[in-house]
């Protein structure tokens, strides 16, 4: 009877005690807000990326218009350091690039107007300049595709929208492919990059089977998707409605099928699973997806792959507009 | 009068003694009856967690808390007592109750406006309450026999928590100080899906005791410490009380430390209905 006794007593404190405090805790969720005494700066995010020497991450952001801020902090999102890059470099694109485990950026002179890129020395905590780009002026977007930097960039006065692959030393540019604008676009284009109107999504993105580049660019009067085939020559279009509508991010899933958001009108719609045409030429208004008037059609939409236990999802990360949901907070579509 | 006083006091430790002098038989008798007291808590800070970073741009090296202490944390508990005497001197008793924690902190922002000029101080004062149940265990050890007994007692409980609040108030000046009187205030939050709900502690305390044949009476203080942290660590960020956008507040990771201080009115029971 008292053994018995005994053992409801252990089994009690075994219960109690299997309830306390497990260690591991390896990842959890962090919101964090990185101060600045100056409370009028404002800052808007331009990339972010996983730092190569250890779990932390790499931000990048711009401020006082075209200056460039990086900053990096460790995996709980505590902040290391941060750099404000002097005034010869400007105008960051909005795409840290991971080049065989170094990171680089891509920015423009402010005075020579041709494109730079930095490396970040994480162990020493700076930048360096590697290499100019005569060539390239005001550079819009930067894409590393596992093999190749591809370029993209809108010179003033122009009206040209070009992509230039460089070479693997990374100090020329060894092939380019060219989009008429037709029209001149120095006006929107200067306040894209000094961040003080309608920000585009520019990109470039290559299909899995790298047969085909998707860019995101001023063409043809409109902002549009473009295909370009391997060889930077143009392959077909889905035009967007002049300078305010068209396709705001995409996902190339392979064999022509495309995760894509678009925005027409006020309204952003989505496809977790959308059949393009690489040599169609079509009106993005034509690709069907489903509306959701409650998200913000001029922020930025994300569609990223993420792993949720093994299993692979499609994220699609847009705001929410403000005035309807009375909150900005992020909207999370899982495919 | 000072006379008086003395013979007064004299004369009522002379009764007492008298009293207490009585053997008062407790072996194999249970005991039910009722307890209220107080609650003090202090968060016992195990890591420091802050939704605004400190950079070198930043007015301030840290954005840290400062908890106060735990005599300013007061709180209640009221429920039913219930032992059971092995021998004269040793019981196992459970006190189940409701009891409030409350726990507060301060931090403080501060900006420069460069456009405008001047500075922007902001104070804040954070206040806390956790409702939960209480069950615990307890052994106790009666050092006499006699009516009155000191004892020592120590054992664990469950803790459950089945509400709680929040409620910031905030001041334009660095002070160390918030008058919740004048400060501006927020309207109160419900904060309980930030809690990890269940939650063991471990207790030891002691206390005095005065039994007569047909009732009982203790005081006692008992100190609490909680084994598992009071935050939920997966929701610490997800801001179920809208203030972290609004007033950038995070919880720090911490364990509650309680002192409770019960007074017990007992009936005996005898083991032989």
């Amino acid at each position: 009877m008292k053994r018995r006794n005994l053992l409801w007593v252990i089994g009690i404190l075994v219960f109690f005690f299997s309830a306390c405090e497990k260690k591991d805790k390896s990842s959890l969720p962090f919101v964090k807000i990185y101060d600045d005494q100056n409370g009028n700066r404002s800052f808007a995010p331009l990339s972010m990326c996983k730092a190569t020497l250890d779990n932390g991450y790499f931000v990048l952001s711009a401020y006082d218009g075209w200056r460039i801020h990086l900053m990096k902090m460790d995996k709980d999102g505590d902040f290391e350091w941060n750099l404000e890059l002097p005034e010869q470099y400007v105008n960051a694109v909005p795409s840290l690039v991971n080049i065989q485990q170094q990171l680089y950026l891509v920015c423009m002179d402010p005075i020579a107007l041709n494109t730079r890129i930095l490396r970040i020395d994480e162990a020493n905590k700076s930048v360096t300049s590697i290499s100019t780009l005569e060539e390239v002026s005001y550079p819009v977007h930067a894409y590393y595709n596992g093999s190749d930097l591809y370029l993209m960039s809108c010179p003033l006065s122009s009206q040209m929208t070009v992509i230039h692959k460089v070479s693997q030393a990374l100090d020329t540019v060894v092939k380019i492919g060219a989009l008429s604008i037709s029209t001149n676009v120095d006006d929107l284009l200067l306040k894209h990059v000094m961040h003080t109107g309608k920000h585009y999504p520019f990109f470039i993105r290559s299909t899995p089977e790298n047969n085909y580049f998707v860019i995101n660019a001023f063409y043809n009067y409109s902002f549009s998707t473009v295909f370009f085939d391997s060889d930077l020559q143009f392959s077909g279009v889905y035009n967007g409605a002049a300078m305010d509508g068209g396709i705001a991010s995409v996902f190339p899933l392979g064999a022509n099928q495309f995760a894509l958001a678009r925005v027409s009108g006020e309204n952003v719609f989505i496809n977790p699973n959308a059949n393009l045409n690489p040599t169609a030429i079509a009106m993005a208004t034509s690709i069907e997806a489903q509306g959701d008037a409650e998200l913000d059609h001029e922020k930025p939409v994300l569609i990223k792959q993420i792993n949720i236990s093994s299993k692979p999802y499609l994220c699609v990360v847009a705001s929410g507009s403000l005035q309807l949901s009375k909150s900005n907070l992020e909207e999370l579509v899982l495919q | 009068m000072r006379i008086v006083l003395l013979g007064t006091i004299l004369l009522g430790i002379q009764l007492a003694y008298g009293q207490s002098n009585r053997h008062q038989y407790r072996k194999d008798r249970y005991f039910f009856g009722i307890n209220v007291g107080t609650t003090f808590t202090q968060p016992i800070l195990r890591e420091r967690f802050s939704l605004l970073q400190a950079t070198p741009q930043s007015a301030q090296k840290d954005f840290d808390k400062h908890y106060s202490h735990l005599f300013s944390n007061v709180g209640g508990a009221y429920g039913l007592h219930g032992s059971f005497a092995f021998t004269p001197q040793f019981s196992i008793l459970t006190q189940p109750c409701f009891q409030t924690q409350r726990y507060s902190y301060m931090n403080s922002y501060h900006w420069s406006d460069t456009i405008m000029g001047g500075e922007v101080y902001k104070e804040f004062l954070h206040r806390q309450k956790i409702s939960s149940i209480r069950i615990p265990i307890l052994l106790r050890f009666d050092f006499t026999r006699l009516r009155f007994s000191p004892f020592v007692q120590t054992g664990i409980s469950a803790d459950i928590a089945y509400f709680a609040s929040k409620q910031v108030f905030s001041d334009n000046y660095i002070d160390q100080k918030v008058d919740r009187k004048s400060a501006t205030s927020s309207s109160v939050a419900e904060f309980t899906p930030h809690l990890n709900r269940f939650n063991v502690a471990v207790l030891g305390g002691a206390g005095i005791a005065y039994y007569r044949e047909h009732f009982a009476v203790s005081l006692s203080g008992t100190l609490s410490y909680n084994l598992r942290t009071s935050i939920n660590e997966f929701n610490r960020y997800a801001d179920y009380t809208g203030m972290a956008t609004e007033y950038l507040d995070v919880q720090d990771k911490f364990n509650l430390l309680s002192l409770n201080i019960l007074v017990t009115v007992m009936v005996p029971l005898h083991k032989k209905w």
